[in-house]
C-alpha cells in the first residue's frame, strides 16, 4: 500500500511535469498565433514582422532580428504589424504596449514609447515631425522622438506630443496625407485630425450626417484617399466613398462579406479595387454611371468542403512591363495567386493564376515517416509587396514565412528554399559564433512560482513527512 | 469532424450569445449570465439524473466493500454478486456516464463560444466572423434578431475589467478559486476511509488552485463564466437537497474546527512516541 508520503511526492512530480505543459496552453503562447505576418520593403531591405521583427536583404540574407537572437520575447510580446521605415529609422510596434525606434543598419533599439498597457495592432506611420501609432484602447498617439529621456530601466523613452481618443478600438494604420491624419475606428467612425496638433478637423458620421441604412459597423481597415475621396469599408458589408470636403457619402457598394484590407485606387483608370472575406475581388468605377455595381468581379475558389476563400490583405497594384496596370491578390485557402488586369479583371500574365502550395512530411506521433502529405495552399493574409521585378509574399502556414517570386513569370526566385523565420536567428547567431539561447522549461518564472505554491500547499497540509495507514 | 462540431455546436452557440448580447443592450456580462443559465437549464434533467446515479452508487459503497472482502478470492462470484446488488438497488453503474457524455460537448462548446466571441486580435476576429450566420439568410421569423456581424466588435468593458484580457487586479481569479472550492466542498460528502478522504481532499484543494492558476491567463470574460457556472451549479444542487453546508464548517471528528478538515483531509495521525522518551515521573 502506498504511503501518504509517496502519494504526496507523486502528486508533486505530476504537477511539476504538468505545470510547464499547461502553462503553455494559456495566454502567453497564444499571442504568437494572434495575427499574420507584416511585410514591408524599403531601401533594399525586407522587413518581416512575425513574432519578432526580421531585417533581410532582398535575396533573403538575414541582417538582424529584434529582439536580437540572444533575447527571448517577453511574455505576451509579439510583432505582427508591418514596420514603418526610412533611411534613418525603423519603427515597429508590438502586442504588449510598445513602439520601438530601431537603427536600420543594426536593429539596435534607439528609443521606446509605451502606451497605457494596450497593444498596437495596426502599424505605425512616420510623418515629418512625429510618428503616429494607434493602440487597441482607441487612442491615437503622436510620438515625438526628437528628444529622448532615460527611463529607470535604462532605455531611452520618446515622449508623446499629443493623443486623440476615440470610443472604440483602433486596429488600422493611420493614413497621413498633406498634414491630415485619417483614422478609422471600431467605434464606427472615421476621423480627420491635424497631424501637427491632433485637433479634430471632422469626423464621419457626426450629428449632421444623413443616417445610413444599415448603420455603419466597426471599421477595421485603413482608408484609401484618392483625389479628395476617402474610401473605407465597414462591418455592415459596405464599401463607402466619402467626400473629404463636404463629408458626405458619394456612393456605397454592398459587399457579400467584410472587406478587411484597405481598398486601392488605380491612378490610370481611377478604379477602386477591393476584396472581401467571401473571396470576391472587384473593381468599381467611381466615375461611371453605376458605382454601386462593379465593373468586374472575380471570386477566389473555395477550399474543398468549404464555403469560400477569404481575401484579407489589400490587393497590390503594379504596372507590368508592357504598361498594363495589374493587381495581385492572394487568399487564405485558395492556392491560386491572381494577377488581374485592372481594366477588366482578366488574367494579366500567362502564369496567372499561380498555384502556391507547400508540403509537410508525414509523421507518426513525433517521428517523420519519409513521405509527404498532400500539398496545402499557402495562407496569403498580408498583401504582396514588390521591389522592382520581385514579388514578396509572407505566409503564416507551413515551415516558411517568406517567399520571393519573379513578378512577371511568377516563378520562385529564392532558389530551392523559401526564407524561413525559424532559420533567421540561427543564421544570425552562426554569423557571430554565438550559441543558441536555451532557458529550458524552468526558465519561465511563472512555472517556478506555480511549483513553489503547490509544494508549500502540499507540504503544509499533507505533511508528507508523516506516514499514513495503520500503526 | 471540425465541420460537424462547428455546425452543430459552436456556430449556434456563438450566434445565440451574440443575439443575447444585442438584445440585452450590448451588455456582455449579462449575456454570459443568461446564456450560462439557459444552458444549465437545458441540461438540468441530465444533471439531476447524473447526481441521483452517483449518490446511489455512493450509498452502495459499504455493501460493495463487504462483497469485495467476502469474495476477494473469487472474482467471478464477486462480479455476479455485485451486479445482483445493482439490480436489487435499481442502480445502473454507468447511469452517471451518459449524462456526463452529453453535457461535456455542450460545456466545451460554451467555453469555445465565449472564447471566440472575445476576439481581441485579428485572427480571432476573422475566425469569429466565419462563425456568424449572415443575417439575410435567416428565416423570416428570425429576422427580428439583431444582425450579429454589425454588433462586432463587442463592448468588452465591464467595471474595471477588459473582458478580453486577464483581470489585472486578480479579483476574478480569487473568486474562481473560492467558487470552485465551494462547489466541490458543498457537493462532496466526507469519506470515512482515510485514504479516500486524502485523495478527495487533494482534489478539492488542487483543482480550484489549478483552475485559478489558468484563470490568471484567461480573458476575464471566461473567468466570469466560470464563477457564474459554479454559482448556478451550487444553486442547482441545493435545489436537489444535495448541498451540505456542514461541509463548510471544517469540523473534525472531535467536532472542533481544523484547517485540515476544511480542506477535506482526515486528521493528521499522532506522531509515534520515541523510545526512551521521558514520561512524567511520579513523586
Amino acid at each position: 500500500m502506498k504511503t501518504r508520503r509517496t502519494q504526496s511526492w507523486l502528486i508533486i512530480a505530476a504537477l511539476a511535469i504538468a505545470a510547464p505543459i499547461l502553462s503553455g496552453c494559456t495566454g502567453a503562447s497564444t499571442v504568437l498565433t494572434a495575427s499574420w505576418p507584416g511585410l514591408a520593403v524599403e531601401n533594399n531591405t525586407i522587413y518581416l514582422s512575425y513574432a519578432k521583427v526580421y531585417s533581410l536583404g532582398l535575396d533573403g540574407t538575414p541582417k538582424w532580428s529584434f529582439p536580437d537572437p540572444n533575447h527571448q520575447l517577453q511574455s505576451g510580446q509579439a510583432f505582427f504589424a508591418p514596420p514603418a521605415s526610412n533611411d534613418k529609422l525603423v519603427v515597429v510596434s508590438d502586442y504588449t504596449d510598445s513602439v520601438f525606434g530601431l537603427d536600420p543598419a543594426s536593429g539596435q533599439e534607439q528609443w521606446v514609447f509605451k502606451t497605457n498597457k494596450s497593444r498596437i495592432i495596426g502599424g505605425p506611420v512616420m510623418g515629418d515631425k512625429y510618428i503616429y501609432a494607434a493602440s487597441a484602447d482607441g487612442i491615437l498617439h503622436a510620438i515625438d522622438a526628437s528628444s529622448l529621456s532615460p527611463s529607470s530601466s535604462g532605455e531611452k523613452t520618446a515622449k508623446e506630443a499629443w493623443s486623440f481618443t476615440t470610443e472604440g478600438s483602433i486596429w488600422s494604420t493611420p493614413l497621413l496625407d498633406s498634414g491630415t491624419l485619417y483614422v478609422t475606428s471600431m467605434d464606427k467612425h472615421v476621423y480627420a485630425l491635424d497631424a501637427e496638433t491632433g485637433k479634430l478637423q471632422w469626423k464621419y458620421p457626426d450629428q449632421n450626417s444623413a443616417p445610413e441604412n444599415p448603420a455603419l459597423g466597426g471599421i477595421v481597415g485603413a482608408p484609401a484617399l484618392h483625389k479628395g475621396v476617402l474610401y473605407f469599408s465597414s462591418f455592415n458589408n459596405r464599401l463607402y466613398a466619402l467626400d473629404v470636403e463636404t463629408h458626405k457619402i458619394l456612393w456605397r457598394y454592398t459587399t457579400e462579406n467584410w472587406v478587411w484590407g484597405s481598398p486601392v485606387v488605380d491612378d490610370s483608370t481611377g478604379y477602386v479595387i477591393a476584396a472581401d472575406l467571401n473571396g470576391n475581388i472587384f473593381a468599381i468605377d467611381p466615375a461611371g454611371s453605376t458605382p454601386e455595381k462593379p465593373v468586374w468581379k472575380v471570386t477566389a475558389k473555395p477550399p474543398p468542403g468549404g464555403l469560400h476563400a477569404s481575401v484579407v490583405g489589400s490587393p497590390a497594384l503594379r504596372t507590368l512591363a508592357d504598361g498594363t496596370p495589374a493587381v495581385y491578390v492572394g487568399s487564405d485557402s485558395d492556392p491560386d495567386l491572381y494577377v488581374l488586369k485592372v481594366k477588366d479583371g482578366t488574367n494579366a500574365l500567362p502564369a496567372s493564376p499561380k498555384s502556391l502550395t507547400y508540403t509537410t512530411p508525414t509523421t507518426f506521433l513525433f517521428w517523420e515517416t519519409g513521405g509527404t502529405n498532400p500539398p496545402l495552399p499557402l495562407k496569403l493574409y498580408p498583401s504582396p509587396v514588390f521591389s522592382d521585378d520581385t514579388l514578396y509574399l509572407a505566409t503564416s502556414e507551413g515551415p516558411n514565412a517568406l517567399y520571393s517570386l519573379d513578378a512577371n513569370s511568377l516563378e520562385y526566385k529564392s532558389g530551392e528554399k523559401p526564407i524561413a523565420t525559424k532559420d533567421v536567428d540561427t543564421a544570425l547567431l552562426a554569423k557571430t559564433n554565438q550559441p543558441q539561447p536555451d532557458n529550458g522549461i524552468l526558465g519561465n518564472p511563472q512555472t517556478l512560482l506555480f511549483m513553489l505554491v503547490i509544494f508549500l500547499v502540499v507540504t503544509l497540509v499533507l505533511r508528507p513527512g508523516q506516514q499514513g495507514g495503520k500503526k | 469532424m471540425d465541420w460537424l462540431w462547428n455546425t452543430a455546436i459552436l456556430k449556434p452557440m456563438v450566434n445565440v450569445l451574440l443575439w443575447l448580447y444585442g438584445l440585452l443592450g450590448n451588455n456582455y456580462v449579462l449575456a454570459i449570465l443568461i446564456f450560462t443559465a439557459i444552458t444549465r437549464l437545458i441540461l438540468w434533467p441530465l444533471t439531476r439524473q447524473q447526481t441521483k446515479s452517483s449518490t446511489a452508487m455512493q450509498e452502495l459503497q459499504p455493501k460493495l466493500k463487504k462483497l469485495q472482502e467476502k469474495h476477494k478470492d473469487n472474482p467471478e462470484e464477486m462480479n455476479r454478486k455485485t451486479w445482483e446488488l445493482y439490480r436489487e438497488a435499481g442502480v445502473n453503474p454507468l447511469g452517471g456516464c451518459l449524462p456526463l457524455l452529453v453535457q461535456f460537448p455542450i460545456l466545451i462548446g460554451l467555453y469555445q463560444a465565449l472564447r471566440a466571441s472575445l476576439a481581441a486580435a485579428p485572427l480571432e476576429l476573422l475566425t469569429l466572423s466565419q462563425y456568424l450566420y449572415p443575417h439575410q439568410t435567416l428565416p423570416g421569423w428570425l429576422q427580428w434578431l439583431p444582425n450579429a456581424a454589425s454588433l462586432l466588435p463587442l463592448n468588452n468593458h465591464f467595471w474595471w475589467l477588459d473582458l478580453s484580457k486577464p483581470d489585472a487586479l486578480f479579483i476574478l481569479p480569487l473568486l474562481v478559486v473560492i467558487s470552485t472550492f465551494l462547489q466541490n466542498k458543498l457537493l462532496t460528502p466526507p469519506n470515512p476511509d482515510p485514504q479516500q478522504a486524502t485523495m478527495n481532499g487533494t482534489m478539492q484543494l488542487m483543482m480550484p488552485l489549478m483552475i485559478g492558476w489558468f484563470s490568471l491567463s484567461f480573458p476575464s470574460g471566461l473567468s466570469i463564466y466560470w464563477i457564474v457556472a459554479n454559482l448556478i451549479g451550487i444553486g442547482q444542487y441545493a435545489a436537489m437537497g444535495r448541498a451540505n453546508v456542514r461541509n463548510l464548517l471544517g469540523e473534525g471528528p472531535d467536532g472542533r474546527f481544523s484547517w485540515r478538515a476544511l480542506a477535506g483531509f482526515p486528521p493528521a495521525p499522532e506522531e509515534p512516541k520515541k523510545r526512551g522518551s521521558r514520561s512524567s515521573k511520579k513523586k
